[in-house]
């Protein structure tokens, strides 16, 4: 079992983003996909830092972000949210959010999926 | 014979003159011996009639203030032969009240303790919830109200603990080995003043397990005192120093700082002294140093408040040795994939919707309305709106729905 | 324990060395909803098909954790909170697809309006000893209008039931594919998803 499970209970989510519980910004879903864009960490807090170590390694979404941080996704979106606005990270890929998914969309993933049979 | 007769007469008289001086003398010395006696009995009576009176009205009402902890000095006897037995009498009065008072201590200490137990694991219990809706729920507003109850959670929590510290509860072994620096911000969690503490960069240091609780809780007594001691738009700093067996928390505030008498109180306390005595915490109870004082004493940290901040304020600081010192090493992966314990699942709910069986015994539902109808999903919040507004529909009518006559056949079979 | 497993200790090398970073060319993220009821086999499917470790956003707590005192020792029973787990197949290199497990009972919680915002389809896996389990959670996928399929994950033991019964109790439309599926089987389980974005390719024809 992880550590982070029983710090989760000792740092609160509050604690974490100052008080703040709305991101600066409503772009991000559970699978928006984001990249660090600045190698500096200085002056961030411990999550905030644990974030672009995570991020530094590739590009990851923010549910994945949320899981390995242990974090709420919620949370994870505010921290997410302030590292863009401080340009330390930036999206890289979202989900596609149309009504009616493209056929073009439904077929790559569908050829992408009879690949793997 | 006659001459013989006054002779006679004359001894007589005189042996009788010689007795009755004899007796006048012996009696007057009697007497005055008695008169001495008398004297001194009545003298000796009236001291220990005094000597009563102030044993009743002075020395022992004072030895009952001094044993309810309040700063008298018991008066000693007036005339110390006189007052040989009273000490006896105060020996034995100080021991049964001495003894009636550890009775009464130790079971209001119990009940406290058992009554805080509760109000702990209530919260506990509620830290659990918030978690878990914290976890499921994704609007902001409501993170912020479950922001709001969470750290009103964790100061209620503070306190319990804190009660249940002075109680003779130890915290004890719940959390693993933690970085100071996130034991410092779970400290910062409990206290209501928690957006105005600044922390330092992060440490390589972790706390060792058994003591991560307990040093949380202590510094979370501090930096409540810091913030409350200060102005409002004044921050606390924490700080760590490295020091020769140890490390070093350093708390400041920018308050007005502690007078003699409170630093010396405060010394006390913190040295442990005293501390788990429920009933000398004042009113309303100052339960902060002596909390500190009980955990520092029992963990083996040590806290002195005794330092002037460069802030103008107090100085805390906490030592805390090797032995409660780890590092903090780092693994290359979190272990999220946590093997899932099976919960029990409320199966009552699902009820509503079955309706009757299929010939081979399977449960019927009804579609609740045709998925495809090709228009396009309505924004999200109408469609969690209409799926609130659906479910109650659909559970009115399936509780409306007489099952057909085949399915209530299979459903008795 | 000697030493911390430490909040920050997540090495970016370490995490690429597992392959759990993207490929740098995604530009595009698609997600299918893998639903039912507790134990129905999600968490199995999920694991069986992604190519991260399976991650989970769960939180188990030990209620009288806080509570246990140094000599009382742990009696603490423990309460825990399954939010979703979910899995990632690349699909090509521009196409990442995400699988969300969720549980069917969840219907109110924002995290469902978040997680099938967007979705695709939806995959729900039944059990037919406890069918109507899944009742609950495909009544909300028609409130939400997701498109789904459904498989019934064969368990050991699990009696066989004819398709046509099984369609029947469930109340599906013609169209709406039903088959069975082996969770632990990764042929099975990717062609539970060929199925249901077969169905939803000719469901978008059809509305075209």
């Amino acid at each position: 079992m992880s550590g982070d499970r029983h710090l989760r209970g000792l740092v609160r989510p509050y604690v974490v983003t100052g008080g703040r519980a709305h991101a600066s910004r409503n772009t991000f879903d559970a699978v928006t996909v984001v990249i660090a864009t600045r190698e500096q960490v200085s002056g961030l807090s411990p999550e905030k830092k644990r974030l672009m170590e995570l991020c530094r390694g590739g590009a990851l979404s923010v549910a994945e972000i949320a899981a390995h941080l242990s974090l709420p996704i919620s949370v994870t979106k505010v921290l997410l949210s302030d590292l863009v606005d401080s340009g330390h990270i930036a999206t890289h890929a979202a989900v596609s959010h149309t009504a009616r998914p493209d056929m073009k969309l439904l077929k790559d993933v569908l050829d992408g999926l009879r690949a793997r049979l | 014979m006659d001459r013989q007769t006054p002779a006679t007469a004359f001894w007589i008289l005189l042996a009788v003159v010689l007795i009755a001086v004899f007796l006048l003398v012996r009696q007057h010395r009697t007497t005055r011996a008695l008169r001495v006696r008398a004297e001194r009995a009545e003298n000796w009576a009236r001291a220990r009639a005094d000597e009563e009176r102030h044993l009743v009205d002075a020395r022992l009402p004072a030895l009952a203030e001094s044993l309810a902890h309040r700063p008298v000095e018991v008066p000693g006897a007036r005339s110390p032969e006189a007052a040989e037995s009273h000490e006896r009498v105060l020996a034995q009065f100080a021991d049964s009240v001495r003894q009636a008072t550890e009775r009464g201590e130790q079971s209001a200490r119990a009940t406290l303790k058992s009554m805080m137990r509760a109000v702990q694991s209530l919260s506990n219990e509620q830290q659990v919830a918030i978690s878990a809706m914290q976890e499921r729920h994704d609007d902001p507003d409501v993170l912020a109200g479950l922001m709001r109850i969470d750290h009103m959670n964790s100061q209620l929590n503070r306190r319990a603990q804190a009660t249940a510290v002075l109680c003779g509860s130890w915290p004890g072994q719940q959390r693993s080995a933690s970085p100071l620096t996130d034991v410092v911000r779970g400290a910062t969690s409990r206290i209501r003043d928690y957006l105005r503490v600044n922390l330092p960069a992060e440490s390589d240091v972790a706390v060792v397990s058994r003591a991560v609780e307990p040093v949380v809780l202590a510094v979370a007594e501090l930096l409540d005192n810091a913030a409350r001691h200060s102005p409002p738009n004044t921050s606390v700093e924490v700080n760590f120093q490295q020091a020769h067996n140890g490390m070093v928390v350093m708390i400041d505030d920018g308050g007005v700082g502690m007078t003699v008498e409170e630093l010396h109180r405060a010394a006390r306390l913190l040295a442990g002294d005293g501390g788990s005595d429920i009933n000398r915490l004042g009113d309303p109870p100052q339960v902060g140093f002596a909390v500190i004082g009980v955990l520092a004493q029992r963990y083996g940290f040590r806290v002195s408040v005794d330092t002037r901040s460069p802030y103008g304020g107090v100085r805390a600081v906490v030592f805390l040795p090797t032995e409660l010192l780890t590092r903090v090493s780092k693994p290359t992966m979190p272990d999220n994939a946590v093997a899932l314990p099976p919960t029990p699942r409320p199966t009552g709910a699902v009820d509503d919707t079955v309706l009757g069986r299929t010939p081979g015994g399977l449960p019927r539902r009804r579609r609740t309305q045709p998925a495809d109808q090709g228009t396009p999903p309505a924004p999200a919040d109408q469609r969690i709106a209409t799926g609130l507004a659906a479910w109650k529909r659909g559970t009115e009518s399936g509780r409306a729905t007489t099952p057909p006559p085949v399915a209530e056949g299979n459903t008795q079979a | 324990m000697a030493s911390v497993l430490a909040s920050d200790g997540l090495t970016s090398d370490g995490l690429a060395a597992d392959g759990v970073y993207l490929r740098d060319t995604v530009r595009t993220a698609v997600k299918l909803l893998v639903v039912g009821p507790f134990a129905v086999g999600k968490t199995t499917f999920v694991g069986t098909l992604s190519e991260i470790r399976p991650l989970r956003t769960e939180e188990t707590m030990t209620q009288a954790g806080a509570l246990v005192d140094d000599l009382a020792g742990v009696d603490g029973k423990s309460t825990t909170t399954v939010a979703l787990d979910f899995g990632r197949l690349t699909l090509s290199d521009e196409l990442v697809l995400y699988l969300f497990g969720a549980p069917g009972q969840q219907r109110f919680t924002r995290v469902w309006k978040d997680i099938a915002y967007g979705a695709l389809g939806a995959l729900v896996l039944v059990d037919t000893r406890r069918l109507e389990q899944s009742f609950e959670v495909m009544g909300l996928l028609e409130e939400l209008r997701i498109p789904y399929a459904v498989a019934v994950n064969t368990f050991d033991g699990a009696p066989a039931f004819p398709g046509d019964e099984l369609r029947d109790a469930l109340d599906l439309l013609p169209g709406t594919p039903l088959m069975s599926c082996d969770a632990r089987d990764v042929t099975s389980s990717t062609q539970a998803l060929v199925t249901l974005v077969e169905y939803l390719l000719t469901r978008n024809q059809e509305n075209a």
